[in-house]
């Protein structure tokens, strides 16, 4: 397990200002997934242990919400927003196109660690619908065109 | 605290304060259909079953979560209610199964119950069916993820009774499934709760998985005999046979659970090397007699010995796995003959294992404290094993006669008793393994599944025990036995007992007599 001293760190300053062990588990797997990209089954014991829970109980929290990875993910997450708005707007395409630029298929991690493709739920920006997520930032509208435009000019590193 | 006035469906209803609206609907016999709630656990009201309207107020509320207030009018069957229920049913329909031909819990399952009030005949759902695994849950339990209804009883029970927690939820919303955390299957001595308090036929015993239709099932309300709590419990038996053991609640002894040893105790007695005939100990070793033969046997050594040596030379034995009545017409029984030295077996003991909502006792027989004060009420005093060793050794006892009726392998090791010494030994016990007590004379007598008479656990509360089955083969009820022998040496048994334990109100003997469990 590669969880860094820093992390550690602030896990126990997190723990330290909660009043139940329970409810620090969401904000523990942030910091966990912050630090390693991923919350592998190892961590899962260590988060469980550090809290005093069971297994059962984080991985309860960890699988209820999508937005933690179980494997490592590629250095780009992509998430494409299938809700309705973005799906009446052409998500669809918007997967394939990009499926077929990267070279990856939904839910997979292309050969090169770079990019990761998953489809998601509402991104809140059905206002730029069809929308995706890369990392932290939001795209859309998207077309073919602007996605080729976007994977341009990410950067590595 | 203080009470609180409320109408339900036009019926005054007084409870204390802090009850909740279908708790209070319950106390007077109005039954809100629910799901999620179970009387001995939190309730999280995730199920949306037990909506109800509440005047003045615009939405249903879920009466399993909503305190009742004064003066609150509810009412659990209006139009809006029954359309409530029509539509959670019809979620929960959209994704099960429907396997209700193959599954275990058809009969006794509440979502087909429901189904017959507020489910519909036909579906509107055209989508696809989530599927579910069937998973491995514990040594004793199956999942079929398929039917699960998602109302967290289980996990509920393993966080708060048992407090393991070996069970969570994972993912959402449709997918929802009961997640097993890989390396800790439910293992608790509590594991098998969560099957009786699953209201469908998700969380499945193996041991009676497939073996029974539940509506051909006879079931028996007794106590159990594996420890000295004796859980309320109810025998499901088909043909003569235990097929498996539910809980009574019974908020005296048990509340609303059992422990697993207790659940599976009838195999400790039942099965192979059960005793079926009288054994006599004589020059060829032990061989077959018949009853009356056994019997004869008995009185004929039983009153030489005491006129030989006084009726103070024959001792008696009694057993904290037979009933009230039984070791009490023992020690009448021998009393009456002048013996005036009984002792009692010791049941085994082991650490009392505790549980944020339950205990389990450390005293290995359901009957020690009852055996202990009906002995003590009759003989005057008790011997412990070892006194009477001693008496044995000093040649003041000559003979003894025995209950035994524990289960396999549980009497002690006799060989610091000097049996050897005595001129008479007799035992009405269970099993083939108790030749090695060395006896001159083996009676069969019943388990506990096959008595009928009145137990005190440990806290002293008073449970009736009602017989399941026949003993097996020549096998009688200790009762019986003691009956046959009381016969054979003339002795007056007292009519008053006989009456009274034919009738059995065991309140005539100064015991506190428990409220009986309800189902």
């Amino acid at each position: 397990m590669e969880l860094s001293e820093s992390s550690r760190q602030e896990i126990d300053r997190l723990i330290a200002t909660c009043r139940t062990r329970r409810e620090a588990i969401v904000q523990v797997l942030e910091i966990v997934q912050r630090g390693q990209g991923y919350v592998g089954d190892e961590a899962v014991s260590y988060v469980a242990n550090r809290l005093g829970v069971g297994r059962a109980d984080v991985e309860d929290v960890l699988s209820f919400y999508p937005v933690y990875h179980r494997r490592p993910v590629g250095r780009f997450v992509v998430k494409v927003c299938r809700s309705l708005p973005c799906a009446h707007m052409g998500a669809a395409r918007v997967v394939d196109h990009l499926s077929e630029r990267l070279g990856v298929a939904v839910g997979q991690t292309g050969g090169d660690g770079r990019f990761t493709l998953l489809e998601v739920e509402c991104l809140g920006a059905c206002d730029r619908a069809p929308a995706m997520m890369i990392n932290d930032d939001v795209f859309g509208p998207l077309t073919p065109e602007r996605i080729d435009a976007i994977l341009a000019s990410l950067k590595d590193g | 605290m203080s009470d609180v006035r409320l109408t339900i469906d036009d019926r005054e209803v007084v409870v204390p304060e802090g009850t909740t609206i279908l708790e209070a609907a319950r106390s007077v016999g109005i039954e809100i259909p629910h799901f999620c709630y179970h009387p001995g656990l939190s309730a999280p009201s995730n199920c949306r079953m037990c909506l109800v309207e509440v005047q003045g107020q615009d939405k249903l509320v879920p009466s399993c979560a909503t305190a009742v207030a004064d003066g609150m009018v509810v009412r659990t069957g209006t139009p809006r209610v029954h359309e409530s229920h029509r539509s959670v049913m019809e979620f929960y329909l959209s994704n099960h199964p429907l396997d209700c031909p193959v599954c275990d819990q058809a009969g006794e399952c509440v979502l087909q119950d429901y189904s017959y009030g507020w489910g519909s005949a036909t579906s509107r759902f055209e989508e696809t069916k989530v599927t579910q695994p069937v998973k491995d849950v514990g040594p004793d339990i199956v999942l079929y993820a398929d039917r699960c209804i998602m109302c967290t009883r289980c996990v509920r029970f393993l966080r708060e009774v048992s407090g393991t927690g070996e069970l969570s939820v994972i993912h959402r919303g449709v997918r929802s499934e009961i997640h097993v955390a890989g390396d800790r299957p439910v293992t608790n001595p509590l594991a098998g709760n969560i099957v009786d308090i699953c209201p469908v036929g998700a969380l499945c015993s193996k041991d009676f998985l497939f073996k029974c239709r539940v509506w051909w099932l006879t079931s028996t309300a007794s106590a159990c005999p594996r420890c000295a709590r004796a859980c309320s419990i109810r025998v499901d038996s088909s043909e003569g046979r235990i097929l498996r053991i539910k809980p009574r609640e019974n908020a005296a002894v048990n509340g609303m659970w059992i422990c697993d040893e207790g659940r599976f105790a009838f195999r400790q007695w039942h099965g192979a090397g059960r005793l079926d005939v009288p054994l006599v100990n004589g020059d060829r070793g032990f061989t077959h007699c018949d009853w009356d033969e056994a019997i004869a046997l008995a009185a004929r050594s039983l009153r030489q010995v005491a006129m030989r040596y006084g009726g103070e030379s024959v001792a008696f034995i009694g057993s904290p796995w037979a009933t009230i009545e039984e070791n009490m017409l023992l020690a009448r029984l021998f009393v009456s003959l002048g013996a005036t030295m009984g002792s009692l077996w010791p049941a085994p003991a082991e650490s009392p294992q505790r549980f944020p909502g339950f205990e389990i006792s450390g005293e290995k027989a359901w009957n020690v404290a009852g055996a202990r004060r009906t002995l003590m009420d009759v003989a005057g005093q008790l011997l412990t094993l070892d006194r009477l060793a001693d008496e044995i050794e000093r040649g003041r006892v000559r003979a003894v006669y025995a209950l035994g009726g524990a289960y396999r392998g549980a009497l002690v090791p006799c060989d610091d008793l000097g049996l050897e010494l005595l001129e008479f030994f007799a035992i009405q016990t269970c099993f083939v393994t108790d030749k090695g007590l060395k006896a001159n004379l083996i009676l069969p007598g019943a388990s506990p599944y096959e008595k009928v008479g009145t137990v005190r656990n440990e806290r002293g509360v008073l449970q009736e025990v009602n017989a399941v089955m026949s003993p097996p083969g020549q096998a009688r009820r200790d009762w019986d036995i003691l009956m046959a022998l009381a016969k054979a040496l003339a002795a007056t048994v007292d009519d008053d007992l006989t009456r009274a334990v034919l009738d059995r109100p065991a309140a005539q003997w100064n015991y506190t007599r428990s409220a009986s469990g309800n189902e």
